[in-house]
């Protein structure tokens, strides 16, 4: 619970402290991996893996703790690496994830006001993520970066908006489902690339690792 | 009512006190990628102790009377040992037992802001020993500066992330000096 506070704070939430019911929205523009577009590795290697979650640009250390494991967890299923380890591999292949989180500037206002009025003064504000994707495919190599947005909102109150996004359970499983969605067309755009090095084949799972209990509206 | 609800929001808004460590010390893609270039094999991490400057933070950090703590019961500088520890571990470089040591001090550690303008400072004395000899020795220092917010519910949380940055950027510019890294290499 201690860790999901600061998974909130992570991403600018603290406006959730307010009693007003929250709803967590999924951004709809990146979705899934079209099927048509995605690919796996044919032969898959192990990768060391560097991940840092940030605030505006800041290494934010608590939210890491909280969000490595999930996105090592996404990209498994990817059928890119074969495996993400802490220490180096015996080619040197090294993937640094850099997970940005640029809360919407005034959403802590805005939230406050929203608290205040008791809902009445509603509230959508976004949660948007720069994640930076750097794979060095084995030691001397040159690194091949892909950069992957994304966007999380917050309703509380009395707020009209005519599509939020994906409606999710709660911030953790909007966060997961963020989190899915990045590992998925990170990788893919990273294998893609000619100086992946290794080779790829179309194909990969079907659908993203459950977005745990998502509900569209 | 209404005027109770308001309290209680600003109370919120302006309070909302933090007591928490500045967490696990992780690799960072650019001091990894700067050490696994670097002309040395491997190297051992001494002790790190913080100077005797008066009114210098060991074991704090305080923003707002929220406060910001080392890992376990530690001090600010086991905690750039650590740190520096955990790069070397990731580029491949770390042995307690290789003869090249690097030890240090801090000699500067602050943040702090006034609801528009936050900073933050960390000044390091990094020496390379062989055999209990220093053979290198040189200050770093790297500072961070950021627009504050109002409420502290969103000022706290951003001046201690702006600090725990401090730590990767100074170890890169120690690990980014081409005499320190060849000290580390030199017999």
């Amino acid at each position: 619970m201690k860790l999901l506070k600061w998974a909130l704070a992570a991403l600018g939430l603290f406006a959730v402290t307010v009693p007003v019911h929250a709803k967590f929205y999924v951004n709809r523009d990146l979705g899934d991996v079209k099927p048509e577009n995605q690919v796996q590795s044919v032969t898959p290697k192990p990768v060391q893996i560097i991940f840092n979650f940030q605030t505006s640009g800041a290494a934010n250390n608590r939210a890491t703790k909280y969000a490595k494991p999930i996105m090592i967890e996404a990209m498994k299923p990817r059928a890119i690496f074969a495996d993400f380890v802490e220490v180096p591999t015996k080619d040197g292949a090294l993937l640094s994830i850099d997970f940005n989180n640029i809360p919407e500037k005034g959403a802590g206002g805005k939230g406050f006001a929203t608290g205040l009025t008791f809902g009445l003064k509603g509230l959508f504000v976004t949660d948007f993520y720069e994640v930076t994707f750097k794979y060095v495919p084995a030691n001397g190599a040159p690194t091949v970066t892909k950069v992957i947005k994304h966007a999380l909102h917050l309703k509380m109150g009395k707020k009209d908006v005519a599509d939020p996004g994906i409606q999710m359970k709660n911030a953790d499983e909007a966060v997961r489902m963020v989190i899915a969605q990045v590992a998925a067309h990170g990788l893919n755009e990273l294998a893609k690339d000619a100086a992946f090095g290794q080779p790829i084949a179309p194909g990969g799972p079907a659908t993203l690792p459950p977005p745990a209990k998502a509900k569209k509206k | 009512m209404l005027k109770r609800a308001a309290g209680v929001a600003l109370l919120l808004a302006l309070s909302a006190c933090i007591n928490t460590d500045v967490g696990e010390a992780g690799p960072s893609f650019e001091a990894v990628t700067l050490l696994r270039a670097a002309p040395f094999k491997v190297a051992s991490v001494g002790t790190f102790t913080n100077a005797k400057v008066s009114g210098m933070a060991d074991r704090s950090i305080n923003i707002r009377g929220s406060t910001m703590k080392p890992p376990g019961k530690g001090t600010f500088a086991d905690y750039l040992a650590a740190s520096i520890q955990s790069e070397l571990r990731a580029s491949g470089k770390y042995d307690p037992a290789a003869p090249a040591s690097i030890s240090g001090r801090i000699v500067e550690n602050d943040a702090g802001e006034n609801f528009k303008k936050g900073n933050a400072a960390l000044a390091a004395e990094f020496s390379v020993s062989r055999g209990g000899a220093v053979r290198f020795s040189r200050t770093y220092r790297v500072t961070h500066k950021w627009d504050s917010a109002f409420m502290a519910v969103t000022a706290v949380p951003q001046a201690f992330n702006h600090y725990s940055d401090l730590y990767p950027k100074l170890i890169a510019a120690a690990f980014r000096d081409p005499e320190f890294v060849a000290a580390l290499g030199a017999d």
